[in-house]
């Protein structure tokens, strides 16, 4: 399929569907593989799955030092999105908003938001990032 | 019988407090406003404030038949909101979209356009306010651009609905005193001319229609200033729920904010009026609350209203504005 890749993996970017091996349950988000990254089954067969819009910070590095209009510390974290039925959970890659340093580390629960990521032009294109629940900044 | 089966609402995380605007333009400040994170867009929020009415209402995104919405501060002429709330709840295909601005009253419009859709399909409809206002440092209105979403799914009925919708009204006028383009600060001309002409003329009107002689208990009511929505409701003895304090002037989306609000905290039983007044007249829609009221299965306008940061005058107006990095826009 030809266009941004921002319109072909628009389903994933804006409902959190992964892609899961039929060979060995590995989960891609948000690419669909042709080759499992992990069993090496190809062309693989995946099938989609419902990634849940809970997860939690596997690891995470603070990006300080980055162009001057973009905010610093930019938390940017690993986390492992479970499926909504059985199977492995996904490991998404993704910003961190509205979240203080202190408030994050490996094993904190994150909830996706629907955010900007970028603009496209004057388009703005909006995907999922992370934060800690909302109530917990009460 | 039109229902509301599910309502929500979302307020950003920041706020300005007005006295530190009023500390650097003058004035007086009481209160708070709103400041939309840089990278929340009209899309963003009405897709919060419609995941937590559809969340009360138990009903999947793929079900619904229509999406409105209602904004008199969407910066695109071409674009919309609709269709993209639509597709990231799953509503694609058969879908109505529509994108009602222009004025307050699209948000009382949104919610007659979805009712008519419901009795006539027999399908669920989302609707949903969304609004940013513009904060302009040489304007007034500049501590009182506030933000927020609210939303509710309407069915031909439910098992245990939030509210009856009994009645509907509007007063066309044709008066227009507070007017403003895209993106820059209003024109808010004589006060006493439009609260004697403008509201005072259209939504009495309006609220009697949607009334027709019910006495409610309960009101919100969305207009371009505080002092004009308590004019909007002159004519009403009931409470005014309103969140104007802590939100900020949130355009047509306060009328569907401060709704969500109402129905989560008010008992069932009570009669409620929902007023809009704005350029051109003023809408009103009458309900009754039932036992679907309350915060359960979603975060409430509470917890939003009470889970804040405070920010600063400087990123008040910063975060309404793309930034740009060597010609690229950044969020």
């Amino acid at each position: 399929m030809s266009g941004p890749r921002y319109e072909r993996s628009k389903r994933q970017d804006q409902h959190l569907i992964g892609f899961e091996c039929q060979a060995c349950g590995w989960v891609s988000f948000p690419e669909e593989k042709r080759t499992c990254k992990r069993c090496g089954d190809a062309p693989a067969e995946m099938e989609e799955v419902q990634l849940a819009e809970r997860g939690e910070i596997q690891t995470f590095v603070v990006q300080q030092y980055l162009p001057d209009d973009i905010e610093t510390p930019q938390p940017v974290a690993i986390v492992d999105l479970p499926q909504e039925g059985e199977g492995e959970p996904a490991r998404a890659y993704g910003l961190l908003t509205e979240t203080d340093l202190e408030e994050i580390d490996v094993g904190t629960e994150v909830v996706a938001r629907f955010r900007e990521l970028f603009s496209d032009g004057e388009r703005p294109i909006n995907s999922f990032k992370f934060s800690v629940p909302r109530e917990e900044k009460a | 019988m039109v229902v509301i089966d599910g309502h929500g609402g979302y307020v950003p995380l920041y706020r300005v407090d007005r006295s530190e605007v009023a500390a650097q333009h003058g004035g007086r400040g009481r209160g708070e406003s709103a400041v939309p994170a840089r990278d929340e867009n009209h899309v963003t929020m009405a897709c919060e404030a419609a995941d937590n009415a559809l969340a009360r209402a138990d009903v999947a995104g793929a079900d619904l038949g229509a999406v409105v919405t209602a904004s008199v501060s969407d910066p695109f002429a071409e674009h919309g909101i609709a269709a993209h709330v639509a597709y990231r709840l799953g509503a694609t295909g058969d879908v109505r979209t529509t994108d009602l601005r222009g004025s307050r009253r699209a948000a009382t419009d949104a919610l007659a356009s979805a009712r008519e859709f419901v009795v006539a399909n027999d399908a669920p409809a989302l609707v949903v306010g969304v609004d940013v206002l513009p904060a302009d440092p040489d304007s007034d209105d500049v501590a009182e651009a506030g933000a927020g979403a609210g939303a509710v799914v309407l069915r031909p009925e439910a098992d245990e609905p939030a509210a009856d919708l009994t009645g509907f009204g509007q007063a066309t006028t044709g008066f227009v005193e507070h007017h403003r383009r895209h993106g820059e600060a209003a024109e808010t001309g004589d006060a006493k001319f439009e609260g004697r002409h403008g509201v005072g003329e259209a939504a009495p009107a309006a609220t009697e229609r949607a009334l027709d002689g019910a006495a409610p208990v309960k009101a919100v009511a969305a207009a371009p200033s505080g002092r004009l929505a308590g004019a909007a409701l002159g004519g009403v003895d009931a409470e005014q729920v309103s969140t104007r304090e802590q939100v900020g002037d949130a355009g047509a989306a306060a009328a569907l904010l401060d709704l969500a609000h109402l129905l989560e905290t008010a008992d069932a039983g009570d009669t409620a009026v929902v007023v809009a007044y704005g350029a051109g007249g003023a809408g009103a829609v009458a309900l009754q609350t039932a036992d679907g009221v309350g915060t359960t299965d979603a975060r409430s306008v509470a917890t939003y209203l009470d889970a804040k940061e405070e920010t600063t005058y400087a990123k008040h107006l910063e975060y309404r504005e793309p930034v740009e990095y060597e010609g690229v826009k950044t969020p």
